[in-house]
């Protein structure tokens, strides 16, 4: 991976810190090159479905034309590093009788249950790459842009992994420790280690004679303590030498600058390797009344908009236009940086989707799932439209199930992070989409 | 534009009006759940029940529900900090939003690493800017260990709300010395050590001030001490910790009886500090926080702007505070009053004159309006975007003001016919909730919603709809009984007088300050503070201290698996 610049004079004015500081860094440092380029997984998910007319293409080839009211136009440059997967249901929703639960569907898309009771992929893959020595500080990364409390990232145990909404925190979560002399950071870290370590000795104290419901809210406490004493322990939060994107200095943030500056600073730290595996829960208002979009003068709320079939798909698809334009700018970040003969978006799986398959239904099947990347060449990623069970062949707009179980893409997605399983989610539905997507 | 109803089924509404509850012995109507939820809150003493609140099945006197564990909620977060430090920053504001469960109240989540790093920044932020020349009682010199030693047991107290533990101690002082030694730290930083450490600890976040004294048990139930009913009456009544008189009272065993806790929720009642709190009561009860957010159709309500909204819950406030607070503390009162605070945004609305720029007392017409219910903004946060929503605002009286529960609607509703296809509102939502599949559960709640139909999406009154004449004329089923009305006005009074009413007020006001959803252990309880609320003289207010001193607030069941000795 070749040096990039590191601009510490940004890092500073981010952190807010005086560039007076600048003559006491050291020389950048530089980590031991990787053997091999490391892969990663981004997942992304947005509420409301898609306008299933226009979205699904008629042929086994994605198509993104500007002329169909198509929501994908942002993605076009990146159409031949594409997979479009039709037909899969959430197979464990439909067996719960859930089948119009799209509103409540993030617990079960990329954990593959009924009700979040599984870890979801990202989760998965992370705790897979660090039991192989993978240390990171910054490996698992769950973000969002709306502070609503919703998230497609599960941990074990039910556990709901709250994003991270604010792009400051996550700044200097990610790049903060670059930006401090060693012995300064030294004592920072020291001083934080020794916080834990108490909170730790607390809670165990403090949970030991509760009931079970309770101590089960100490023991999920406990959890997030010994994450933050993992990631503390991994790279020592310092993370490499890397160009921080600018975020600028105001800290009251519209929408649209959230959204952009979460992108680029996700985009900043895979590219950097800081991470790999982020999960990006993107937009979902869980079906209440309060989600506008006046920067692309729309007045309407997005829920009755989503509704409104086929009077209101041009209104609807220029959300999700937007929406596909925040992903492209990732997919842009990631396919501008070299790595060896590849980009780093050849080296990912960029995996988007929705909670529901039309906005208007609700109906958890036929859902929308994209991928951008091959994971470092796991799948084969041509701007194929593939379709799979009851939707091959078919040549229609899709609304009834397909009848493949999207178990098997989330298995697919750790099979490609080198984190073998033979199903992934609720064992009932075993197996994975490696046949036919690679 | 029919819609395809093969797809709709029902989800748990009967087709009957509920009532038929084999333990039903006549009196108040057994609304299918209410507030309750029967898991959350079975009693040890074992009377179970459908977790009824509605109180003339015999409620066993000595019953009292459990008491999950809470964090502190953002604001209490804040308000506590305040307390404790004087620190106004409000740093909560950066936490997770809290969570809303069944009932109008929410409650803090999970902590996972999100929170916990949260929660470490905050403390950190605090401790830096603590001023510990108010803070410590000691002076460094000449003995620091001793000084820091008393920090612990004096300012921890404060912090653990309860005394602190030799263990606790021992593990706080080793940060302490770990500071002075290890990191170099001078006496006033191991000092905010300690502040830093104590604002992370479990029972500085948790509503849990027990301790390692073991849980004093009567007949099966646990009986709090004086330090958890101190806390538990401040967080109820303040919001915050407990303040120095409530903190010696638990010292001095002064909190065990009714009438000593009686005695202090009036006499923090009589502050201003408990009418700023339970302000955030009604708001929540109501649901008025959520008008932040509402957006109307900007071509059919232009005038529904940020000044306006904050109009119509101040009018709504300005009510709330001047009748259940200060005035005779009566929701009859509350649900009937033609009083209103009003300002010029609003005036259009109302259709009425005021002059300048503040607001002013007046009297409403009482032809078009009458309390809480007809008020515009209540009718706007639960009107649609370009019109009334007869559904919307049946369902939402029927669950926060009469305490009944509706199941969730199936996920594959269709939507109601759109007005350029002709109808009334009600004619359209009608058709809509006499569906096969909908009947059932919208026999509960369309009657009382079509009742607000002289109402437009922002509160504005009106005689006809679409051109059509409003028909505001419905029933609904009322303590056991069907009840017919005019409109909105009527119906308010018919609630005002009806016995459910002062029972999910009560209800509510125990699910707020037991921070769960209330079920069949509360009861007699609630008993006692619905009789409190008719016979005390001051209304809300008797119904509060009573409640705050009754037995399912002084008495706990022990929880699954807790090791109580």
């Amino acid at each position: 991976m070749s040096r990039v610049q590191y601009s510490r004079r940004l890092l500073l004015q981010g952190l807010g810190l005086s560039t007076a500081l600048l003559p006491l860094l050291d020389a950048e440092q530089s980590d031991a090159q990787a053997a091999v380029v490391p892969k990663r997984l981004v997942t992304i998910a947005w509420g409301h479905g898609v306008c299933e007319e226009y979205f699904f293409p008629k042929t086994d080839q994605i198509v993104i034309d500007a002329n169909n009211a198509q929501s994908l136009e942002a993605l076009a440059p990146f159409r031949s590093k594409m997979l479009q997967v039709c037909g899969l249901d959430n197979q464990a929703y439909l067996d719960a009788g859930r089948d119009y639960d799209g509103h409540t569907g993030y617990p079960g898309l990329f954990t593959g249950t009924r009700d979040g009771s599984g870890k979801s992929v990202d989760q998965a893959v992370a705790d897979g790459l660090r039991a192989q020595g993978v240390n990171k500080s910054g490996l698992h990364l769950v973000v969002g842009v709306e502070p609503d409390g919703n998230t497609i990232s599960y941990g074990a145990n039910k556990q709901k992994n709250t994003p991270e909404t604010d792009p400051f925190k996550l700044f200097t979560r990610l790049f903060a420790g670059a930006a401090l002399p060693p012995d300064q950071l030294a004592k920072v870290l020291a001083h934080k280690k020794s916080m834990l370590d108490y909170v730790g000795k607390d809670l165990e104290a403090f949970g030991a004679r509760l009931g079970r419901d309770d101590r089960a809210k100490i023991q999920a406490h406990l959890q997030g303590v010994r994450e933050l004493e993992t990631n503390l322990a991994a790279d020592g939060g310092g993370g490499k030498a890397c160009a921080a994107p600018d975020i600028g200095a105001s800290r009251t943030l519209d929408t649209p600058t959230r959204s952009k500056l979460m992108f680029s600073l996700i985009g900043a730290a895979l590219r950097c390797d800081l991470t790999r595996v982020v999960s990006m829960t993107f937009y979902d208002d869980h079906g209440k009344y309060n989600v506008r979009f006046p920067w692309l003068n729309i007045s309407d709320d997005y829920h009755p908009l989503a509704h409104a079939k086929r009077p209101g798909y041009a209104t609807k698809n220029k959300i999700d236009a937007w929406l596909f334009s925040q992903v492209a700018l990732l997919a842009k970040d990631l396919d501008e940086t070299k790595e060896l003969d590849k980009t780093a978006l050849d080296n990912s799986v960029i995996v988007a989707s929705s909670e529901m398959n039309a906005g208007w239904s609700h109906y958890v099947g036929g859902l929308p799932f994209l991928l951008i990347g091959s994971c470092g060449g796991y799948f084969k990623a041509d701007g194929r439209a593939i379709k799979l069970g009851k939707w091959a062949g078919k040549k229609d707009g899709f609304t009834s199930a397909g009848g493949v179980p999207h178990n098997k893409l989330l298995a697919s997605l750790s099979n490609a992070m080198d984190v073998p399983v033979q199903s992934f989610g609720d064992a009932k539905y075993a197996g994975s989409l490696d046949t036919e997507l690679r | 534009m029919l819609l395809n109803f093969a797809l709709c089924f029902i989800m748990g509404c009967t087709a009957s009006i509920p009532g038929g509850d084999a333990s039903d012995s006549g009196g108040a109507p057994q609304r299918p759940g209410g507030v309750g939820d029967p898991g959350a809150a079975a009693s040890a003493s074992g009377s179970g029940g459908a977790g009824s609140v509605a109180g003339s099945v015999a409620a066993d006197p000595n019953a009292a529900g459990l008491m999950p564990l809470r964090r502190l909620s953002r604001s209490e977060y804040n308000n506590t900090v305040a307390d404790l430090l004087n620190d106004n920053t409000q740093p909560a504001d950066d936490f997770p939003p809290d969570e809303s469960g069944t009932t109008p109240f929410p409650n803090a989540g999970n902590a996972d690493s999100l929170v916990v790093s949260r929660l470490a920044e905050a403390a950190a932020a605090l401790a830096k800017t603590a001023d510990l020349s108010t803070l410590l009682p000691c002076q460094a010199s000449p003995d620091e260990a001793a000084c820091a030693g008393r920090f612990v047991d004096e300012f921890g107290a404060k912090a653990f709300r309860r005394p602190v533990l030799a263990a606790e101690k021992a593990r706080l002082l080793a940060v302490y010395q770990s500071g002075r030694a290890e990191e170099g730290l001078d006496f006033n930083g191991g000092i905010r050590s300690l502040i830093e450490a104590m604002l992370q600890s479990a029972p500085f976040l948790y509503h849990w001030e027990l301790g390692p004294q073991p849980a004093q048990l009567e007949a099966g139930l646990v009986r709090l001490g004086p330090y958890e009913l101190a806390s538990r009456l401040s967080y109820f009544l303040w919001g915050s910790m407990p303040d120095q008189e409530l903190f010696t009272a638990a010292a001095q065993n002064q909190l065990s009886s009714e009438t000593d806790l009686q005695a202090q929720a009036q006499r923090m009642l009589g502050n201003s500090r408990t009418k700023g709190n339970l302000r955030s009561f009604f708001s929540l009860w109501l649901g008025l926080e959520e008008m932040r957010d509402r957006t109307k159709d900007a071509e059919a309500y232009p005038e529904f702007t940020d000044d306006l909204k904050a109009a119509m819950t101040d009018e709504i406030d300005a009510l709330t505070t001047a009748v259940m607070l200060e005035g005779d503390g009566r929701i009859e009162t509350l649900l009937t009053t033609t009083q209103s605070q009003m300002s010029a945004p609003l005036a259009q609305v109302y259709g009425v004159n005021v002059s300048g720029s503040g607001s002013q007392l007046m009297t409403l017409d009482s032809g078009q309006r009458g309390g809480l219910l007809t008020r515009a903004g209540f009718q706007a946060l639960y009107g649609g975007p370009t019109g009334s929503n007869p559904i919307k605002r049946g369902v939402e009286i029927y669950r926060r003001v009469l305490c009944g529960t509706v199941p969730p609607p199936p996920g594959n509703v269709p939507t109601p016919k759109d007005a350029s296809q002709g109808g009334t509102t009600r004619q359209r939502f009608n058709d809509h909730g006499e569906q096969e599949c909908a009947r059932g559960c919208h026999a509960l709640f369309d009657g009382i919603g079509f009742a607000f139909e002289n109402y437009d999406g922002i509160g504005r009154y009106r005689t006809t709809d679409n051109n059509l004449p409003v028909d505001a004329a419905s029933s609904t089923l009322l303590d056991g009984k069907q009840v017919s009305f005019k409109n909105g006005v009527e119906l308010s009074q018919l609630l005002a007088q009806s016995a459910e009413i002062k029972q999910c007020l009560a209800a509510q006001v125990a699910s707020y300050g037991l921070g769960r959803p209330v079920g069949s252990a509360d009861t007699a309880s609630l008993n006692a503070a619905v009789t409190a609320y008719m016979t005390g003289g001051s209304g809300f207010r008797d119904l509060v201290a009573t409640l705050a001193a009754s037995r399912t607030f002084r008495y706990r069941a022990p929880a699954d698996g807790e090791v109580l000795q």
